[in-house]
């Protein structure tokens, strides 16, 4: 009887989390040792495991757009957590910095810091940097 | 009341009762004032220090390097001392991070490169319930205690194998088989596959009421020369933690990342190298 009732009251103070593990390796696909820095516009965001996915339009001198794709270095819980919305990201001018792909000539990255150039440099940190989420 | 209605009420009463002894009898036995006491010990929430700052050595994946010279980083076992034998040398040389089903499918970290992460010990009658939220996964696994649970047909296999619970002293031991082949079964950052004849033993020992040793016997004899033994260290963690995460992991956002982080062509077929 004493069990059952520990087992009941081991469920409902199960609210306790474990710190999460970074599982996706970053530095398989994504060159930690170096930055880049891209600005364009935010098209899509979607906050999902295992680590939100954002694309951006980036415009280079020639008018030539290219799409890069951006790897939040967290999940979709921590962005719940911060509180992250995808309405305040879609169609925003940005600058997004980040670690490149080890893909030669790719676009894409792990990010990273994102500046909303209209907004008075608002600074949302996707994972990784002061401030910001852990990586997962 | 016909004799014929009598017989089958009271044949139905015994039948009920009988099912009732049954299934009271087994409960019970999980209940008694030792297992309780045994069991007590280890309910709770533990951290498996893995991203802590006094964060444990485990040997950032011996040195090892990825294709293209990346160090390996965040391995749950200390790879340097695995005694993997040249049939898990020959798997690793030809190993594709693209193929791993853990980064490119969402299939959930194998044991026992998830016991790094710590865990939810909850204990019920005959059985605990171990669950590990770490994102972007969140793993739910039964303890059979005492011989309780259901045996595998033959041929049933799982990914996390099945799990049964007993007491050596005041050691939780827990001793696992029946594993799926898994790509990524022995550790998901070294990409070290685990065949079906994986066993893995762990031994829980409290050090003090917040502290506890696990000691993890690896056994694998198609990839290991020898069993394999190493520990971890787990704290407790206080109440009123964070929430733990119930998110899935969406497949096509994982795949995507990586082909498009993915550097190169060496395990691309031809026709996908033209595209």
């Amino acid at each position: 009887m004493k069990l059952c009732f520990l087992g009941a009251f081991a469920v409902m103070s199960a609210v306790l989390a474990v710190p999460a593990g970074a599982h996706h390796s970053f530095n398989t696909f994504f060159d930690g040792s170096r930055t880049v820095k891209i600005e364009g516009v935010i098209k899509t965001f979607r906050l999902v495991s295992p680590h939100s996915d954002m694309t951006v339009e980036v415009k280079d001198a020639s008018g030539k757009v290219a799409t890069w794709h951006i790897t939040a270095r967290t999940g979709a819980v921590n962005a719940k957590r911060e509180g992250w919305r995808v309405e305040e990201f879609i169609g925003k001018r940005v600058t997004i910095e980040g670690n490149p792909t080890r893909r030669q000539g790719g676009t894409a990255m792990a990010a990273g810091v994102v500046t909303f150039l209209d907004e008075g440099n608002k600074v949302v940190c996707l994972g990784g940097c002061p401030g910001g989420p852990p990586v997962e | 009341m016909s004799v014929m209605t009598r017989m089958k009420r009271a044949v139905l009463t015994g039948a009920c009762f009988a099912l009732g002894m049954a299934i009271g009898t087994a409960d019970l036995r999980a209940q008694t004032d030792e297992e309780f006491d045994k069991i007590y010990p280890f309910i709770g929430n533990w951290d498996g220090q893995i991203g802590s700052p006094n964060e444990q050595d485990r040997g950032n994946c011996g040195g090892r390097l990825g294709d293209y010279g990346e160090k390996l980083l965040n391995c749950t076992i200390p790879v340097g001392q695995l005694p993997l034998n040249a049939r898990a040398e020959a798997w690793l040389q030809y190993m594709d991070a693209r193929q791993s089903p853990s980064m490119a499918d969402c299939q959930q970290i194998p044991y026992p490169a998830v016991l790094a992460e710590g865990s939810e010990i909850m204990a019920y009658p005959g059985r605990l319930e171990i669950r590990i939220s770490s994102n972007p996964w969140f793993l739910y696994r039964t303890v059979w205690m005492n011989g309780t649970g259901p045996k595998p047909m033959p041929g049933q296999f799982f990914q996390h194998g099945i799990s049964y619970g007993h007491f050596d002293g005041n050691d939780l031991i827990i001793v696992s088989d029946h594993f799926t082949f898994d790509p990524d079964g022995l550790d998901d950052h070294l990409h070290m596959a685990s065949s079906t004849r994986k066993k893995i033993t762990e031994r829980y020992t409290m050090i003090d009421n917040d502290n506890l040793r696990l000691t993890i016997t690896l056994e694998d004899p198609t990839f290991l020369t020898r069993p394999f033994k190493y520990a971890f260290l787990w704290t407790r963690i206080p109440r009123g933690g964070l929430q733990p995460g119930w998110v899935t992991c969406d497949p096509e956002v994982a795949r995507a990342e990586v082909e498009y982080g993915y550097p190169g062509t060496k395990y691309q077929e031809p026709a996908e190298t033209a595209r």
